[in-house]
Order: structure tokens, then sequence, then C-alpha cells
């Protein structure tokens, strides 16, 4: 077979794969939505609705995408030499703690330097909370997945002991922190909607992470994932990678918890990480770790996210199966992809 | 590669002397007629029949890539054969797997990963056992095993943990659980590959006592002087088929060669030159121990340009530390370690893990040394034509023939895959150059290729560290012979004016 | 003297579904498999099981049809990564995700209001449960703690005694030489996990229903993670899986009952465990016990052609 028909054939080869797995997941989705006494047509219709039907759904959707594909972007350069960092919850709480900090106490400064800041300091957040994982893996080859895992729950709660605490806001009762001042605002860009500015940072990581993959930290990167004793031959030092691609993964994922922070509801509160979290991982491994693949797939997480929380007024289903859906598509791509491997994991 | 002058076993073993002509009442226990096997277009072996009978030791000579492993994984029931058929006294029989062929009786003694190290002796025997019981009871299993022990005059430690026994210990013990599970025919695949001289002189008696009690011994080997030491048989493989066989009596060594090489070999002369300043110099160095490997113990070395030395010495004395530690990836904690240039070359034993990134690109791996390069650089981001290039270019000038340089390194053979190695690490011009282990998993022309690059190498100047538990391989090309034990070098000896001999009894007395 | 024996009570009843999740990860990992979907087959079983116990009132169906919520997530588990070599800290972690959503997702649809099971009658070993201090302790708990300790037994019995633990651990050490022995890696591995799932979904139940009487989203906490931490500290020895799981009950039970009399953040106590098992973690760190094949995939069909 020449060339081109082989690469026809995998083309089309591919497509099928998508429709079955695509018809799997709605099959299988349809299944829970009917075990929980919800319709399930009703609510894809609601969800694809709530995502892209309206200007305020979509914008809905870009709010959720923003930090999405941040967090994204950034675990693809652990995920690139193998590790899997799932301590996102705690590192956006970590960053979106740093920049409610920033904010709330210098928020008299002028808009052009609360924000920087703001920022910066909640990439320092997030980067902080993935050191001390990424250190104990450099050198004691613990494992990051336990680890970041516990700083999940230890940073989470430790938030909510400041947002019912020493932080507690004046609205009783609910875990959350003051308002910010309006200068720590982020700035949206049409009146009325909530999609802000964090799209354009979102545009410069992946500008950066294309960058990235072609230069020579890339190629160190690749062979490191490809090969350890290579890597150590090349003489790329295996320690400084893990804790510098680790702190990477945390400072993207503190920079969209001040996204989360500053742009969603403009205070601090407790569920901040939620959803985005886990579903970060995903959205990575889903776009094959290559940065276009990430944003694409992020896009489409973000929009699953939205139509997930309109679910409950609109076909009053509770919001929980959005997990579930991700979960579900994880599952069932991962199992095509498996009977699609060629060398390397991803393709 | 064969060196006519050789006499590896001491004389002083005695001989049999009785009932050794060809019996033709002992009945053949395993019977192999017309086997074939092809590994997609290779021919791994064509039309071969032979039997092997009980009491007698029946020798399979063959150089690598002659096809011997094939044959004993057909011989055992790992592999099935694409034609022919397997009798065992007297039936047909097709085998399903390793521990058919142990149901069966017959047992095999590999190289390698036989037993698995993380258990004990009597627990590896327990699980290979076809008949074993779902209650364990270990101290039953571990009296068998001593019980046999005896009466083949031998000491095991079947309690112990497999990967704190020595290589030789390792191998007794794999013989013992392959006999007391019932085996009557045992393949010994290169069992002196490994082995100390000295244990190699407890292997010999073993082997003659289980012919005298019945058994069939058969002994997959390359090394001529073994054969003939202990052969009742002889069957000659040269490429897949069936080229001579020989009873004891007919043995003669220059007829062996030739059946096995398929042509009179000449003595390599080895052109002296003069050895020039010293590269690198370690002056009493000791290296930690780490989890896979034992570390060097005041260990003294100097390699100087033009020249290859020889480390000879058992796996295991603190090969691989020596290696690391000329490569630069560990600090010495005692002693000191000079070198003149840091650019050092490294061909390693295992290619898949310490030569290739398999999964990545050829262009990739040729990439590893250079990719920092300037010239493949513009604003940042790797140029892919100048890349491009460069690789093709190395790639003709060594040799290698590939579609495309995007392909994985996985996609090459393994002799062209050592060539991408040596190109690479050859390519920065090294000062020294350190090969573990190079030929393994080579056929004749890749490992003749691999010669080459190092004499050449040599002649251009760099300082050659040569690391290899076989004797002749170090022969063939090294200016002067160290031997490597318990982490500290010594003896240094001039191949041309010695005998294999005499270094393997230096290896022999000087340990253990 | 009361506070501490009822923090020692306490730490027993909040141990014991550690300690069955343990071991089902122990059995699971010193086969070759990690099992980060753990989470996700100890909520499948806590959901399930405090359903049926809710609807019938009885405990063995509950345990039962727990222990079977768990083997399916499991069966999911093996299928992927055992059959289908699917990455298997990959598939944990979309069953991670999947299977906790999907149980609060089902409990927030089908309960209108809260709904509390009674709880299990405690049984007492006439006699032993007098002895001072541990009397109580120790011999007045309720069933699941009695077949925790039984299954303990058991589980050091298959790895000391039988062929069957001796093959399980070959395949984590070495499955390829394991296979070469004759050793069926895949349905060994299956087998474990599938075993690890039961017990994890059996856990589950002993959670829900044996601890505490009730059941919300998210009630697993984090528990299948500490589980596999314990294994690691537990030197994937059944004895030091005991050890590490009473060790975190304690702790557990100790910052439950000690916020009740002193004036502390509660949050701040809730970090307590966690810290305990990070530091386990970090002195895990250096254990050579580990099985050498876990976490990787292993194929057949490559061993036997090599």
């Amino acid at each position: 077979m020449s060339l081109d028909r082989a690469a026809t054939v995998a083309i089309g080869q591919r497509a099928g794969l998508l429709a079955v797995g695509i018809g799997v997941v709605i099959f299988l989705s349809s299944a829970i939505f009917f075990l929980g006494r919800a319709d399930p047509i009703l609510a894809f219709r609601v969800m694809l609705n709530g995502a892209f039907g309206s200007w305020s759904g979509f914008s809905e959707t870009l709010l959720r995408f923003s930090p999405l594909a941040l967090v994204a972007l950034g675990l693809v350069p652990s995920l690139r030499i193998g590790l899997f960092n799932i301590g996102a919850p705690g590192q956006i709480a970590a960053g979106g703690l740093a920049a409610a900090l920033i904010s709330l106490n210098l928020g008299g400064l002028p808009a052009y330097l609360v924000l920087p800041l703001a920022c910066l300091s909640a990439a320092a957040g997030g980067a902080l909370c993935a050191l001390v994982p990424a250190l104990l893996r450099a050198r004691l080859s613990v494992s990051e997945i336990l680890s970041t895992l516990v700083f999940n729950f230890i940073t989470v709660l430790f938030l909510q002991y400041l947002l019912t605490g020493p932080m507690k806001g004046y609205r009783v009762n609910l875990p959350e922190s003051d308002a910010f001042p309006a200068n720590a605002f982020l700035p949206t860009f049409v009146h009325g909607s909530r999609a802000h500015v964090g799209i354009l940072l979102v545009i410069a990581a992946l500008v950066a992470m294309r960058a990235l993959e072609d230069s020579p930290i890339g190629y160190r990167l690749r062979l490191l994932g490809a090969s350890r004793s290579l890597g150590r031959q090349a003489g790329i030092d295996e320690a400084h990678m893990i804790i510098a691609t680790l702190c990477v993964g945390g400072a993207a994922a503190g920079i969209a918890g001040w996204m989360q922070a500053a742009g969603v509801d403009h205070r601090l509160y407790a569920s901040i990480a939620d959803p985005i979290g886990y579903t970060g991982l995903f959205a990575a491994l889903m776009g094959g770790l290559q940065s276009i693949g990430v944003v694409v797939s992020s896009f489409f997480f973000a929009a699953l996210l939205r139509g997930g929380d309109t679910l409950q007024i609109g076909a009053d289903v509770s919001p929980e199966i959005t997990g579930v859906l991700v979960g579900l598509i994880m599952l069932v791509m991962a199992a095509m992809q498996a009977r699609f491997r060629r060398a390397g994991v991803w393709s | 590669m064969l060196h006519v002058v050789r006499n590896d076993f001491n004389t002083s073993l005695a001989r049999p002397t009785e009932g050794v002509e060809e019996c033709p009442e002992r009945p053949a226990r395993v019977r192999i007629v017309g086997i074939g096997k092809s590994f997609g277009e290779t021919v791994a072996l064509a039309n071969v029949s032979l039997d092997f009978r009980a009491g007698e030791v029946h020798a399979i000579l063959g150089e690598n890539g002659a096809g011997k492993t094939t044959l004993v994984r057909i011989l055992s029931g790992i592999l099935k054969p694409d034609a022919g058929h397997l009798e065992i006294n007297g039936k047909d029989v097709i085998l399903t797997g390793r521990k058919d062929g142990a149901a069966h009786g017959i047992g095999i003694v590999q190289q390698q990963d036989g037993l698995i190290g993380e258990l004990t002796g009597v627990e590896n025997y327990l699980i290979d056992h076809p008949k074993a019981s779902l209650w364990l009871d270990r101290s039953q299993a571990n009296s068998e095993l001593l019980q046999a022990a005896k009466t083949l005059g031998l000491t095991v430690k079947p309690e112990a943990l497999v990967h704190e026994l020595t290589v030789g210990e390792r191998q007794r013990l794999e013989i013992l659980i392959a006999l007391v599970i019932g085996a009557d025919v045992i393949i010994l695949d290169e069992p002196t590959a490994a082995l100390l001289t000295n244990e190699v002189r407890v292997l010999i008696p073993l082997i003659r006592r289980l012919v005298q009690q019945g058994r069939c011994v058969v002994y997959i080997t390359h090394k001529l002087d073994e054969v003939m030491e202990i052969a009742d048989r002889v069957t000659v493989l040269r490429r897949g088929e069936v080229v001579g066989r020989f009873r004891r009596s007919e043995l003669d060594k220059a007829t062996l060669i030739t059946a096995m090489v398929g042509r009179v070999p000449e003595k390599m002369e080895l052109e002296v030159r003069a050895p020039g300043e010293v590269v690198v110099e370690l002056d009493e160095v000791s290296v930690a121990v780490s989890r896979t490997r034992r570390g060097l113990d005041g260990a003294s070395l100097n390699v100087r340009r033009r020249e290859i030395v020889g480390i000879a010495g058992v796996v295991g004395n603190g090969q691989e530390a020596l290696a690391e530690v000329l490569r630069g990836l560990v600090e010495p904690i005692k002693g000191e370690l000079r070198c003149v240039s840091r650019r050092v070359a490294f061909i390693p034993e295992d290619r898949a893990r310490d030569g290739l990134a398999m999964t990545l690109s050829i262009a990739d791996n040729l990439m590893l040394y250079r990719h920092r390069d300037r010239r493949f650089r513009t604003r940042g981001r790797l140029n892919m034509r100048t890349i491009s290039k460069f690789v093709r270019d190395m790639l003709e000038r060594a040799g290698i023939v590939s579609r495309s340089v995007a392909l994985p390194a996985s996609s090459l053979s393994g002799g062209n895959q050592q060539k991408l190695v040596i190109a690479r690490e050859f390519d920065l011009k090294p000062d020294l150059i350190v090969a573990h282990n190079p030929y393994r998993g080579l056929d004749v022309s890749a490992a003749e290729a691999v010669r080459r690059a190092l004499l050449k190498a040599r002649d251009e100047g760099a300082a050659v560290v040569l690391i290899s538990p076989d004797l002749d391989d170090l022969f063939d090309i090294s200016s002067r012979i160290v031997f490597l034990s318990n982490g500290r070098v010594s003896g240094s000896i001039d191949p041309r004016s010695t005998t294999v001999h005499a270094l393997g009894a230096l290896l022999g007395g000087g340990s253990m | 003297m009361t506070f501490w024996i009822s923090v020692l009570e306490a730490s027993v009843r909040l141990g014991v579904p550690l300690l069955l999740v343990a071991l089902g990860e122990l059995i699971a990992e010193r086969s070759g498999v990690i099992n980060i979907g753990l989470e996700g087959m100890m909520s499948a079983g806590a959901y399930i099981g405090f359903v049926v116990m809710a609807a019938s009132g009885d405990a063995q169906a509950a345990m039962s049809a727990a222990a079977l919520a768990g083997l399916t997530v499991a069966g999911i588990m093996a299928g992927m990564a055992i059959l289908g070599r699917v990455n298997q800290i990959l598939t944990g972690f979309a069953l991670f995700v999947m299977v906790p959503a999907a149980t609060a997702f089902l409990y927030l649809q089908n309960m209108s209001s809260l709904v509390v099971t009674p709880a299990l009658p405690v049984l007492a070993i006439p006699g032993l449960d007098q002895i001072p201090l541990f009397g109580r302790v120790l011999f007045a708990q309720n069933e699941f703690y009695y077949i925790a300790i039984a299954l303990c037994v058991v589980v050091w019995i298959l790895f000391n005694r039988t062929l069957l633990g001796l093959q399980i651990t070959a395949c984590g050490h070495n499955p390829e030489v394991a296979t070469a022995k004759g050793v069926s890696v895949v349905w060994v591995r299956t087998g474990a996990t599938l075993t690890c799932g039961a017990l994890a979904g059996f856990g589950g139940a002993a959670l829900t229903v044996g601890a505490l009487g009730q059941f919300n989203p998210g009630v697993t906490g984090g528990l299948g993670f500490i589980a596999i931490a314990a294994v690691i500290l537990g030197r994937w020895k059944v004895q030091g899986v005991l050890i590490a799981a009473a060790a975190i009950g304690f702790t557990d039970a100790f910052r439950l009952r000690i916020s009740s009399q002193v004036d502390f953040p509660v949050q701040l106590l809730a970090m307590l465990p966690w810290i305990v098992v990070l530091l386990m973690l970090i002195a895990g760190a250096g254990f050579a016990d580990v099985p050498r094949a876990l976490g990787r995939n292993f194929s057949s069909i490559a061993a036997s052609d090599a």
C-alpha cells in the first residue's frame, strides 16, 4: 500500500472509531440519566442550548474555558515526562488565595498595578503548592499522584478554614471572602457578559507552548519522557526538570484560580476549584499533549461544564452529572486510543 | 574471531574413558524431525533433525545467529515450529509452553530470566513444579531440593533470595529444580557465558554425574574447547541448518571450526600502535553501591590514546560502576579521577534502554548531543531542515538505510541500531570511548562492524575501554587486558604474549 | 480516660473501612496493579450498600450488594487496563472522577429527604469484652469489624501459605519470568483487581452502613488514596497494612472527638489525618519491598516472543 492510501485508511479508521466512541458515550450517559430518573434527550438539549444557544450562554462557556485551558496547558510539560499532577484543585485554591490577599489589601492601587500583581502572586501561590510534591518526587521518589492529592485536601481545608474564619465576608453563612474592590475585577470584553480578558492569557500560553515544542527545551522534555537513561546521558538534570514542570503546572493552575476569584463572582469562595480541578487533566490528555489539541479539548470540556450547570434549572437534574460525563468520555477515549496505538501512547 | 591456539579447560580433569562409543541401544528420549522456523522473512531454522539420547552429552555448536537459541526454545516448548515435529519417548508431541515441556521431562536452563530474583529458591521451585499443591509446604520443598543436591554432590542454599546468589549458584539451583521436577533431558544454553573458571570446574563434574544417572544433557555453546572436553556427540549448526554431525572419536578442532564458520579462519593480525598520552586515570577510586549494581573499591586504571584496554571479569564485579564513573555519571567517593577531556562516548550493553530512545525518531536520537548547537536553531526554535540534512548525511556515512529520518528508532534492525549508536557517539570525535559488552545480541557481520569501528576510532587517536565477560572478544582487539574483580582492578596482560588459558587461570585463581 | 476509650472505639470503627480497602489494594499491588480508581470502587459500594440497607434493612444483603458494586467497577478497570492494556493510572483516574460523581448524582436525584440507616448491632464476645481498657474496643464491635479481622488472617494465609499467593507475588515482581513459569499473568492480575474491587466496595459499605449510618456525596473523602499510602507504609505486607490503617483510624477518631472538647477550627483539625498521610508517604519513600513491576503494563504477547 502506498503511503497515501495507508494514510487515508488511517484517517478513515480514526473517524470511524471516533464515531463509535461518541455513540458509546451517548448511550452510556443516557443509561445513567435514566437511572437518575431524568430524561436524557431533554438533558442533552438543555446542555447544548446552555453552552451555545445564546450569547450569554456562550460567554459563560468562555468564562470556564480560560481557566480550564490554562490548567490543561500547564499540565502538558509534566505529563510529557510522565508525571501525573492531580493537584490542580489545591493549586487553584492556593493561587486564588494569594490573588485574593493582594486584591483585597492592595485594591486601592490602580487596576494596571493590581491586576498584574494579583496574577503574579497567584502564579507564585500555585507554584508553591506544587513545590513540596515536586521536591518529594525529585529527591525521594515519592509518587506525585499521592502527594499532590494530599495537598489538594490540605489546601482546600485550609481555604475553608480561612473563609469561615479570619477572611470571612459579610454575607452570612457563606464560605467566602469579601468582594474584591472594583480595580481588581478582571475586565470583560462586552458589557453584560462575564467572558473576561483571561482569554488573552490563554492565547499567550498557547503561543508559549508552541514555541516550547519546537525548541531545545521541548526536545529535552521529549527525550526525558522517552528515555530517562538517555536523558541523563545528554546531561539533562532530571530532578530539575521534575521540579520545573510540576511548578509550571502549579503556577498555571494558580493563575486559573485568580481568574476564578477575580472573574466569576469577584470574591474568593471555597468551591473555587470545582469542577475545573480534575477536568484540566482530562482536557490535557484528550488533547494528546499537543498545544492546539489541548485548547480544542478544553473548549469542549468547558462547554460540557457550562451545559451541566444549566441542567439544574433547565431539566431539574443535579449538576453532578458533569463529573460522570467527563470521566466517561475519558474512559471511552482511552479505550479507543488503546486500540489505535502504534509506537508511543498518544499519537 | 576464533583463535586456534587455545586451551580453556585444564586437562587435568579426568576424561571419561568407558563406554562412550556410539551406543545404538541408548534410547532416544527426544527426537526432532525436519524442524523449520522463520520470523517474518528471516529463516532461523531449516530442516533440522536431531535426536537426544539418555546418558549422553549432546553439544550443539554454532556461532551467534546460527539458530541455537531458536532451536532451544522449540525444544523446551517455548516456541512452536513452523514445520516438522517433535517426538518424546517415541510419541509425537506438540508442546504448549515451557511448563508443558517440563511436564514431559524437558528442562531448560537459560542464561538469564529463569528465576525470579525477589523470591527464594524454594519459592521458584514451587512455582515451577507442574504438580505443586495449592497449599505450600516450604520445608518439604526445601528438603526435596537438598536431598537431590546431595545425590549430585552440590551445595545449594534454597532458602536464600535468588538475587543474593552468585551467577554460578543460580545456575546450579536451576539445574537442581529442573531435575527434581523430573527432567530427563536438561538443556543448558551457553552455560559458561557468565561463569568464573572455578565455577566452570564445578559444572563439568555435575554434568558428568547427570549423564551417569541416565539423563541427557544438551549443551548449547559457541565455545569449541568446552565441546571438545565434554561432548559425546556434536551437531554443528550454521545459518539455521545442520552442517555437521560428529561423534566424540571424530572430534577435531579444525574440522569443527570450518563447519561452524564455513571457511578456514585466518588468524587476525593486530597492528600494534604506540599509545599516546593518558586520557583518563583512576587513582584508587571507590564508587558507592547503588540499588542495581555493586560499586568500586579502590580501583586504579589508566587509559591512553590509541590503545584499547580490555576489562575482563565476571558480570557483577563492578563493570557498571566502572562504566558510570568513566562516563562522568557518578562521582567517586574516594580516590581521584583525572580526565583530559569530557567528551566520552558510550556504547551500551542494552541498546533499547541505554543507547537509543526507541519511540523517538532516528533524527531525534542522532541529535542527542547536538540539540543545543547554534546552527540548528533559528530564533530559538529547532530548524528541521538543517537537522534533517545533517542527520541524513550521518546515516549515509554510517551505512544505514532508512526510508525516513522521522521513523522511530525501533524500526531499524539490531545491527543498524548499534550502528546508529556508534554514529552518534563517535560523531563528536570523542577522546574516550567506553564500550560495555557492545557485541551483545548482534550477528556476526554486525559485531564485525562494531569491531572495525572501535579499531578505527583507536587509530584516529581515541582511548578505548572495552568491557566484556567474553574473553574472546577482549582478546581480539585489546592492546592490553586487565581484570576487574570485587571492584578492584588487577593485572595487565598483553594478549599477544599469552593464551586465553593463562588468562582464564588468572581470573579463577585471583578471587572468590 | 473515658475520652481515650471513646477515641479508641471510634478509631476501630473508622479504621475498618480503610483496612478493608487497603487489604484489597494490597492484593492488587502485589500482583502488579496500581489502582488509582480505588476511590471509585469504594464509593460504589458505599452507595449501593447504603441504598440496599435503607430499602431492606438486611445488612448481609447490603454487604453482598456493595461488594458486587465494587467488583463491577473493578471489572471496568480490569477490562481496560489489564486486558486492553490501557495505562493503569489513566483508567484509574477516570474511574476516580466518574464513579463518585455517579453515586452523588444518583443519590441526589433519587433521595428526597435525608435517610439514615440504623446502627448495626454490636456483637460482643462475652468474657473478652470485660477486659479493662481494650475489652470493649477490640471485642465489642459490629460485624464489619470481625469480618475485617478474619479477612486479615485470610489474606495473610494467602500470601504466606498458598501457591496462589506466591504466583501473585511473582506477577508483581517479574511478569515476564512468571509467564515463562506458566503463570497466567493476565488472569492473576484480573482476579486480583476484581478481588480488590469487591473488598473496596465492601469497605465502602463498612463506612456508610457500618460506621456512619448515612450517605452523602463525597463520603469516601480520599480514603481510597489513603489506602494506597497505607499499603506503601505497610511494606506490602498484611501486618504493616493493619498497623497503618489503625494509625489513620486513630488520628481521625482523635480529631473528631477532640473538636467537641476544644475550641479549635474544625477544618484545621481535619487537616491532621492528611498530614499524617503525607508523613507516611515520606517515611515509606525508601522502601525496597515494592513489587518491581508495579504499574507497568504487561503484554503476554510480547513476553512469549522475547
